[in-house]
């Protein structure tokens, strides 16, 4: 390395910082980037076939469950709040996510 | 065109035209903040940073009083958005080791020189990595992103004079550090 070369400057230390920080272009956004944020921001929605599958197997599992309480003789009203406890609170959860 | 506020009003209001008008126009702004934050290795964290911000900033739109202009309020948390991740996670550039960049040396003269300037370049990076955060974010804006010094400004949030004493401050510490390692010359 030569002497003049050694010496530090401020004309220097600016052509280095831009030597050294320009030589890789300044990155862009996709132009897909507004749309990946809009869809995180839409609701995930079920397929309509897959909420009636999944409608259907609580109504199954409500009534199996009410018939093998009832079978048991458990009271009526408790039966009833055993179903209708756990359908409340996952209403109020699905309106608070949408 | 419509006004930042008007748009964050009707976007708050559920309109989502109103929204993506808002990222569109200050997505480029918000992920240039972010990048030059992070630095030239960490480009694809610094994209899902920028998601992160704009959904952040969805959910709070209606918490937004308007106190500050939006674009403000907007580049302040992304602000402190990236400098979160980067103190939570170590972001340090790959290293690249002298047996690699030696690979790369042959008797072509050339080849030399550019290896000269790639240890160079490496101690540079290394040099701005270890100054205060705003620093390395107005000189990466500055020299990487060829952005002015009232653009610097207005991302953060500063006076275009405190831009110009950060940019100041950051060349002479830059100096010093790069004198200690012995990469003076320039």
């Amino acid at each position: 390395m030569s002497e003049p070369e050694k010496r530090v400057g401020e004309d220097g230390l600016e052509a280095l910082l831009q030597r050294a920080l320009a030589s890789t272009p300044p990155p862009a956004l996709p132009p897909s980037f507004t749309g990946k944020v809009l869809d995180r921001l839409r609701p995930r929605r079920l397929a309509p076939r897959a909420r009636r599958m999944l409608q259907l197997y609580f109504a199954a599992a409500a009534l199996l469950s009410a018939g093998v309480m009832a079978s048991l003789g458990v009271d009526g009203v408790v039966i009833a709040a055993a179903l209708a406890v756990p359908a409340a609170i996952a209403l109020l959860l699905r309106k608070q996510l949408t | 065109m419509e006004a930042d506020s008007d748009l964050v009003a009707r976007a708050a209001a559920g309109d989502e035209q109103a929204f993506t008008e808002l990222v569109d126009r200050h997505r480029d702004r918000v992920f240039r903040l972010a990048v030059s934050i992070l630095g030239q290795e960490f480009v694809g964290e610094a994209e899902e940073v920028t998601q992160e911000v704009f959904l952040r900033v969805h959910s709070a739109l209606r918490s937004y009083r308007g106190e500050a202009k939006f674009g403000t309020w907007l580049y302040r948390v992304t602000f402190n958005q990236t400098i979160n991740l980067k103190s939570r996670v170590r972001f340090t550039a790959p290293h690249v080791g002298e047996e690699v960049l030696e690979q790369h040396a042959s008797s072509d003269p050339d080849a030399l020189v550019r290896l000269e300037r790639a240890r160079r370049d490496a101690a540079v990076a290394a040099a701005i990595a270890r100054l205060p955060e705003v620093y390395q974010s107005a000189l990466r804006l500055h020299y990487w992103m060829g952005q002015s010094v009232a653009e610097i400004a207005t991302l953060l949030g500063v006076a275009e004079n405190t831009v110009k004493s950060y940019l100041f401050r950051a060349r002479q510490l830059l100096q010093s550090i790069l004198s200690e390692r012995g990469v003076d010359h320039v």
